[in-house]
């Protein structure tokens, strides 16, 4: 990708507007709020809502941050700023995804690390996660493209976190795998049984992961690529 | 060979009515130019297309010898652009916007406290800008655009919610930089901004450039050569008013000069503003 060498500064400033913005606070509060929540109830409700929350949590959050720290950057204009520079559109936009999905991992893992314990192999849900918060950052940036303000934004995502992350469709999944078998993060669901069940092969789990990040990969390509075709108007 | 030019320049949002209506212009290296207009006239479209922020447009731009629309990033390296609104990261301090700004240029870059410190701001701030003024956070902005010393410079009324002093400064450090060498490209409708800073200006009105110029020598093509007398008349005081152009009227401001109970002497030379009005019929408010 042509002006690669400025990922690095992107993501360090991405990261540096999100916790200016308190987004770490929040996605770290809620997910360690969830996990005493899930330690309190303990037993079977904490072993029915643990891969609820491990993967619903980070991933409905990742939709709304990233939306809305491109509300931020249109309303402070810092965007049209960004554009005045070498930094390549699609890093423009990136960067924040990336970012999210950085603090996304960690809070799914700090939801399991305490309601489970500290166990390393649980380190290798860190892919799927990093990948349904890529996927919802996706989702979050194209939503943010397609409403005008906020209000109107959260009003609009409501039909997407119905297909995606609504947490009552993720514990169906759990509960009724075939029955929702078509979401597009049923994978993570069967991904999580895996792990708790024991890991798979490692050229196998190598290979699926490779996979699933390629699949965000090209989740990624698609957006920052809407992001370069934008209209005048809507620029203007 | 210019830095900056234009020709038959032409552009419209979508399908609507075009905003430009073919412009042609010209900028030297180290020139001033002024882009004066009133609000919708077209001043900040032009300024985006030639800042690569609109595509689509009609007729040919070059710059630096080149098209335009075939440019890359490297072009971003050799302009700044100062917006008219403070489009900075409101929760970062001044320092850490244009520390983070500076990151993505390759070629070399000035400091951002001495660009700090050259307009006025307050070096180890660590607050937001966004508990800054106006002024403030626009002087940041022009810090900003200065970071990659850039050879040709946009700037979007530069001296906007700045006291007197430092809208002097902001001057002075305009003409610095042309001296040096940068290529100014200012819009404004400040007449006032325009006439001390530019080379030459270009008047732009529904989309087209109605006139172009030296301020001076605007002024004068459209000077009517009076000059404008108050001379006392008994209790009062009585106008009159001379031409230069007919020998009696100058023997007859001469007379009045030498004898008469003269109270004002003015020339009557338009105005910048007054030669807008004249070439397009409206004012810069757009009335």
């Amino acid at each position: 990708m042509s002006g690669a060498h400025r990922v690095v500064p992107a993501l360090r400033l991405a990261f540096r507007v999100q916790v200016a913005a308190r987004f770490p606070h929040v996605y770290l509060g809620v997910a360690l709020a969830l996990a005493l929540l899930l330690r309190l109830l303990g037993g079977e409700w904490s072993e029915r809502l643990l891969p609820v929350l491990v993967l619903s949590e980070p991933g409905t959050l990742g939709v709304y941050l990233v939306a809305a720290q491109r509300f931020y950057a249109r309303n402070e204009g810092t965007d049209v700023a960004l554009q005045v520079t070498p930094l390549p559109p699609r890093v423009e936009v990136v960067a924040p995804i990336l970012v999210t999905a950085f603090l996304g991992s960690v809070a799914g893992l700090l939801i399991q690390a305490v309601v489970l314990g500290v166990d390393f192999r649980l380190l290798l849900l860190a892919p799927p996660l990093f990948f349904t918060v890529v996927l919802s950052g996706v989702i979050g940036q194209h939503l943010s493209a397609v409403f005008s303000e906020f209000t109107r934004f959260i009003l609009g995502s409501i039909p997407a976190m119905l297909a995606f992350l609504l947490p009552t469709a993720t514990l169906l999944g759990w509960l009724a795998p075939s029955a929702l078998v078509w979401l597009p993060t049923q994978w993570a669901f069967a991904a999580f049984r895996t792990i708790v069940d024991g890991p798979p092969d490692g050229s196998l789990w190598a290979l699926c992961t490779a996979a699933l990040l390629a699949a965000a990969g090209a989740g990624l390509f698609l957006v920052t690529g809407r992001a370069e075709r934008r209209p005048a108007e809507a620029i203007a | 060979m210019s830095t900056l030019e234009a020709r038959g320049l032409s552009f419209a949002y979508g399908q609507g009515a075009a905003v430009l209506k073919g412009l042609d212009f010209r900028i030297g290296e180290g020139e001033i130019y002024g882009f004066l207009g009133p609000n919708g006239s077209g001043k900040t479209t032009t300024q985006k297309i030639l800042a690569r922020l609109l595509h689509g447009y009609g007729g040919r731009v070059s710059a630096f010898g080149a098209e335009l629309s075939r440019m890359g990033a490297d072009y971003y390296e050799r302009i700044g652009v100062c917006f008219e609104l403070p489009n900075l990261y409101e929760r970062l301090s001044a320092g850490e916007n244009l520390e983070f700004y500076r990151a993505f240029f390759d070629g070399g870059t000035d400091s951002a406290d001495g660009l700090l410190e050259r307009l006025d701001l307050p070096l180890g701030d660590r607050r937001p800008v966004s508990q800054y003024s106006k002024g403030m956070k626009m002087r940041v902005v022009l810090a900003r655009s200065l970071l990659n010393r850039p050879r040709l410079w946009f700037l979007d009324e530069p001296t906007s919610g700045q006291d007197p002093p430092h809208a002097v400064a902001i001057r002075e450090l305009i003409r610095e930089k042309a001296a040096a060498g940068t290529t100014v490209f200012l819009t404004t409708h400040d007449m006032a901004v325009a006439e001390s800073l530019c080379d030459r200006v270009a008047f732009l009105a529904e989309g087209r450039i109605a006139a172009e110029g030296a301020p001076a020598t605007l002024r004068r093509a459209h000077a009517r050569g009076t000059v404008r007398v108050q001379l006392r008349e008994g209790d009062g005081l009585a106008t009159r008013e001379y031409s230069l152009q007919h020998d009696d009227q100058r023997e007859a401001l001469a007379q009045v000069v030498r004898s008469g109970p003269l109270e004002t002497i003015h020339s009557t030379e338009p105005s910048l503003e007054d030669v807008f009005l004249a070439v397009t019929g409206r004012r810069l408010d757009g009335s």
